[in-house]
């Protein structure tokens, strides 16, 4: 296996605040790597930072051989980094198949004359882009959906087409930010075969997520954060018996021990409105 | 108040004319502020100069005048839309690098964006009335190429009494293939969906692979092209032009956009129909006189009893 990103002694504050401190993991090619850690741990902050919405204040990010950090999310996107979102952001408005061809656009290249004057390039990516993003929500089971409205599907659906909007833009890494947040037991089984199934078509997978059956069960390595710091890294058997992990969950009083199920999509984890 | 029943028909036919043009210019400011947020003020600057460039470069460096016919009209009448369309979606991209890109860069207050779209839609503005330029209008009306036989020679049916001519046909026609091309390439083709997708998340957006930076540029194009046509068209029906000719064009299509929902696209083509008729149709019964009180007296109307508009603030069909 060889190293897909570094995220490289990153760190992150907002005023006086440090939301993560010299932050440091590897992600190998092919792996679904878990991110645990108590709410307000960093992770959805280190996703941030990934991602290219904050520009880390030290450290940085380098994919594939070349550092992204400083580069526009876009660009990043473009590169093969793409993720869903903790609160679900969707395009309300517009139906199931359009949101995942938002996402296969990026690989378009029609202007806006192409566009507004039917050029044949045009009309080719359009049919071919209306395949690829029926294929992507088959592939998440939703394709039924793909004439509604986003809004209209209910949540677990919601965030499986958040998952096939952001397969829609071809990652090498998906970035997964709490994926079985409010789903029911049976919609989590279906989820973690279908991380699986991402995984094994070639995709790497970045897993922030409470549910510790779920993480635990998906991940092949862990990094715990708390406090913005990495406390414990390695795989989730180890890192389970790991004293400071421990600690760190029932010191923060957040109702469950590591190894069982923690309490999952609960608000405000990371530090998204800083 | 005595109605006069007897001034339907021409009210009717009016308010459709004037109503297609408020909602072609309704288009740019309701797609700018769809995806932006941002109320673009200096859309009037840019509908002004539809007119002003198919003057100047059809009319004073090509030197056409007079009603053209046949094959020759036809062409004549797409160059003067697209010439126009173009002149004003460069003039509205080149507003956005430099009245509002800079602000954007900075993460500047709402407040920031209205106050430099109102000076810049000034500067436009009164940059027209100066001559040292030869586009430039100076302070009088200028005559508008006249290619369309409006006279009693020219093309002409007569429809509920009012005598309808080429150039009232053209504006609605043209306004209405417009529409079709828009709400089609809004609702049909990637640019459209990159510019909903903006409109309702632009962070996920840019986080799908969006180019914020140029979808924003292709709004403002597309919003200032169908203003640069309706300029043309102004031109056209009306055979003179002023350095002010934006300004109440440009509020009453505020006006509609803000009737019909703004920030959604098929809100101001009907907000524009509406105001149209509705200010027309109040001649019917009260003096032309109070035709703009009537018109402006929407915006508050809409604002206190219906604040979303007619359609709400979704872009999209």
């Amino acid at each position: 296996m060889a190293g897909l990103m570094t995220v490289d002694g990153v760190t992150m504050e907002f005023g006086g605040l440090r939301a993560l401190s010299d932050v440091n993991i590897e992600i190998e090619e092919g792996e679904i790597f878990g991110l645990i850690g108590p709410n307000g741990a960093g992770k959805t902050t280190l996703f941030n930072c990934i991602t290219g919405v904050y520009d880390p204040t030290h450290g940085r990010v380098e994919f594939a051989g070349g550092a992204i950090t400083g580069k526009r999310p876009d660009q990043i996107v473009d590169l093969g980094i793409c993720r869903t979102f903790q609160q679900i952001r969707l395009f309300p408005n517009m139906t199931a198949m359009e949101n995942v061809f938002i996402g296969v656009d990026a690989r378009h290249q029609t202007s806006v004359f192409g566009s507004m004057f039917r050029s044949p390039r045009h009309h080719r990516e359009e049919e071919e882009g209306e395949t690829k993003a029926l294929e992507f929500l088959e592939y998440c089971g939703i394709r039924k959906y793909a004439n509604d409205l986003a809004k209209n599907l209910s949540y677990g659906d919601q965030r499986r087409l958040e998952i096939a909007r952001a397969l829609g833009t071809k990652p090498k890494l998906l970035l997964l930010d709490e994926p079985a947040a409010g789903m029911n037991p049976v919609e989590k089984n279906g989820l973690r075969d279908l991380v699986r199934k991402i995984r094994d078509s070639g995709v790497t997978v970045l897993l922030i997520e409470h549910d510790m059956k779920v993480v635990m069960g998906l991940s092949d390595r862990v990094a715990v954060l708390d406090h913005g710091e990495r406390i414990a890294f390695g795989k989730p058997e180890e890192v389970q018996k790991d004293p400071k992990v421990v600690e760190a969950y029932l010191g923060t009083g957040a109702g469950g021990q590591a190894g069982q199920t923690a309490p999952g999509g609960t608000a405000g984890s990371g530090s998204q409105g800083g | 108040m005595d109605c006069n029943p007897g001034l339907i028909g021409p009210a009717l036919i009016t308010g459709l004319i004037l109503g297609s043009l408020y909602a072609l210019i309704a288009l740019g400011y309701t797609m700018v502020y769809g995806v932006l947020k941002l109320i673009n003020f200096a859309h009037d600057a840019v509908f002004a100069f539809g007119a002003v460039s198919t003057w100047y470069i059809l009319g004073q460096v090509f030197g056409l005048v007079g009603p053209q016919s046949g094959l020759t009209l036809v062409i004549v009448l797409l160059a003067f839309l697209m010439i126009g369309g173009l002149a004003s979606g460069g003039v509205a991209v080149g507003l956005e690098r430099v009245a509002y890109r800079p602000l954007r860069k900075r993460h500047a207050a709402r407040l920031s964006y209205l106050i430099s779209a109102i000076g810049a839609s000034f500067f436009a503005t009164y940059m027209l009335q100066q001559d040292f330029l030869p586009f430039m209008l100076g302070p009088g009306p200028r005559q508008y190429p006249n290619v369309i036989e409006a006279g009693a020679a020219g093309f002409s049916f007569s429809l509920m009494n009012v005598r309808v001519t080429g150039p009232r046909l053209l504006v609605v026609v043209a306004a209405f293939v417009c529409f079709f091309i828009l709400d089609r390439l809004i609702n049909k083709t990637s640019t459209g969906r990159s510019i909903r997708a903006l409109s309702e998340d632009p962070v996920a957006a840019q986080l799908m692979g969006v180019n914020v930076d140029r979808v924003i540029v292709t709004t403002f194009f597309v919003g200032g092209f169908f203003g640069g046509v309706a300029g043309a068209l102004y031109g056209t029906l009306f055979g003179s032009i002023a350095w002010n000719l934006g300004f109440i064009p440009g509020i009453k299509a505020f006006t509609a956009a803000v009737l019909g929902g703004i920030g959604n696209i098929r809100g101001a083509m009907l907000g524009g129909l509406l105001l149209g008729l509705i200010e027309n149709g109040s001649t019917i019964c009260i003096g032309p006189e109070w035709k703009n009180v009537i018109a402006f007296t929407m915006l508050p109307l809409v604002l206190i009893f219906r604040p979303t508009g007619i359609m709400g603030e979704r872009i999209g069909g």
